[in-house]
């Protein structure tokens, strides 16, 4: 599914002291399939961005178009309930949601609410805590008697088995240890790729953004002031600095190694491919 | 949804009111609670509207967003209106509708103690958006103070008031974020009849109810660990500073008051 921004601007508390302009005139696309990374600083309009694109959040002027459902100022809840099926939303800490008596029923929840009916509700259920890792004995346990971590998963799983076919995540990894941090993205970079799904990461993580994602979006102040590729954006420095953003660390640990002689033929992504291109410069250096 | 919420709100300014003592204004929202009775014609209630009038522009709010905090009491109101304007008899017959008749002195009641409840409750408004919840709650240990002496726990019940305004705004954005999680899971709580409405209830509380426990206990704890003890010992940190402004805001009321009671017919 398709989801473009058209002249979008988004208005927090309008006509009261509070009045705060979140997003300002925001023209642009989100492709199908595609892995898109969402970065600026905090406050530069990067939660309301995505709230508005599964409907939480209403346009105060302009449209968002999702697929053919249309958006606006006062849409009917139908409409934005149905955009609510196809994009999928993962929230910080979306653990804070579970709240039914098992672990099974809670994951039911979404899809049962878009429609879906018991059995295939669980069904769905099931193959997405499968996938998660979430051993079969732990279905009709508390969810509440979980770890944190596993919670984490339920919760994750509970949007999954909603199958959307936009899936926002906002901070998914915050608090999680590195094992489960490194176990999460890998999830959803497989489901990304196996079910040709789009997915929008919002982080402050620039490492991730820059592993994972395939083309960026950069927020300052409610303005979108770029939007490009990721190899090419995270990789300039100059240019982060200027929105305040940090640069992954590989990409200073290439830049440093540059000015030490050390010049890979490409830029890596991850540690796997660092050590890849370092051991061939070894090769055709030593 | 949530942030139309005037009441308990506070926002910060500079102006004269924002400035005056906390205990001062508490003492003359007291005051004039019981003006507001004083006045019994309609010049004294013209009076009173005149002085919110000028106490608004005076702590710098705007009249208008004042009273779009009032819409929130607007049921209120009306119905009080309403009852006085069919149930008070007296006075010439305006509308005789057979099974119910509106009579002159019903409407005049009506007006006067919507007004009366509206002032009582714009001057409340006032305050609370004037003063930060921390003043407030240290104004009304400073004053309840003398009721040691009947062993009322007057500082813990402060420490209870403040913790639980303290957290109004969190659980507030807490309520919120859940109710965007659970909304962007399919749940409606806009839709359906009132049964489906109250079961819609039930993913936003537990999840809340959960989150307040374990924030309890982590605040009792975090408190225990920093050797938190009651009162016993304790200095202020905020120190309220009662200066001449504060009685003369004080004598201004009372004056207020003799006025009204002067003219009273």
């Amino acid at each position: 599914m398709r989801i473009t921004f058209k002249n979008l601007t988004s208005i927090y508390h309008q006509n009261t002291p509070f009045e705060h302009l979140a997003l300002n005139d925001i023209n642009t696309t989100f492709e199908e399939g595609v892995y898109y990374g969402i970065i600026g600083h905090t406050g530069s309009g990067k939660s309301t961005m995505i709230q508005t694109l599964n409907g939480l959040l209403l346009p105060s002027r302009g449209e968002v178009h999702a697929g053919d459902i249309l958006l606006r100022r006062k849409s009917k809840q139908k409409d934005i309930h149905r955009v609510k099926k196809h994009v999928g939303m993962v929230f910080q800490f979306p653990e804070h949601q579970l709240f039914e008596e098992t672990v099974l029923k809670d994951v039911m929840f979404g899809p049962k609410n878009m429609g879906m009916d018991e059995t295939v509700a669980q069904e769905k259920a099931e193959y997405y805590l499968d996938l998660l890792n979430i051993d079969a004995s732990l279905f009709q346990s508390s969810p509440f008697d979980l770890s944190g971590g596993q919670m984490r998963k339920v919760a994750i799983a509970g949007i999954l088995a909603m199958e959307p076919e936009v899936l926002i995540l906002d901070e998914p990894t915050a608090g999680l240890d590195p094992k489960s941090h490194i176990e999460t993205m890998a999830l959803f970079k497989r489901i990304h790729q196996e079910m040709g799904i789009t997915v929008i990461l919002v982080t402050h993580d620039m490492n991730d953004v820059y592993e994972y994602t395939e083309y960026v979006k950069i927020l300052s102040g409610g303005h979108l002031v770029r939007e490009g590729r990721t190899t090419d954006l995270l990789t300039d420095e100059k240019l982060l600095e200027r929105f305040a953003l940090e640069p992954p660390d590989i990409v200073k640990l290439t830049h440093d190694l540059e000015n030490k002689g050390i010049i890979f033929d490409s830029v890596p992504r991850n540690v796997e491919q660092f050590t890849e291109l370092y051991e061939e410069w070894r090769a055709g250096n030593a | 949804m949530l942030s139309k919420m005037l009441l308990g709100r506070y926002i910060p300014g500079s102006s004269i009111i924002h400035q005056l003592d906390p205990r001062a204004k508490i003492l003359a929202v007291v005051l004039f609670m019981a003006i507001v009775f004083f006045a019994n014609h309609w010049t004294g209630y013209i009076l009173l509207i005149v002085f919110i009038t000028v106490l608004t522009k005076t702590a710098d709010l705007s009249i208008r967003f004042l009273f779009n905090g009032l819409k929130l009491i607007l049921i209120l109101l009306l119905f009080t209106f309403f009852m006085h304007l069919f149930f008070t008899k007296g006075g010439t017959v305006l509308v005789d509708g057979g099974f119910f008749t509106i009579e002159s002195e019903g409407v005049v009641r009506g007006v006067y103690i919507t007004i009366r409840l509206a002032m009582l409750v714009l001057i409340t408004t006032i305050l609370t958006l004037t003063t930060s919840p921390l003043q407030l709650t240290d104004a009304i240990e400073r004053i309840a103070k003398p009721l040691k002496v009947f062993k009322v726990p007057v500082h813990e019940i402060a420490l209870m008031m403040s913790i639980s305004l303290r957290f109004i705004p969190t659980l507030m954005d807490e309520t919120e974020k859940i109710i965007k999680a659970q909304s962007a899971r399919g749940s409606t709580f806009m839709t359906g009849n009132l049964m489906s409405r109250l079961q819609a209830l039930t993913p936003i509380f537990i999840p809340l109810f959960i989150s307040s426990f374990k924030r309890a206990e982590e605040m009792a704890i975090a408190m225990e660990v920093r050797g938190y003890q009651g009162e016993e010992g304790r200095t202020h940190y905020r120190v309220l500073n009662w200066q001449w402004k504060d009685t003369f805001a004080l004598i201004l009321m009372i004056i207020f008051g003799i006025i009204l009671w002067m003219i009273r017919q």
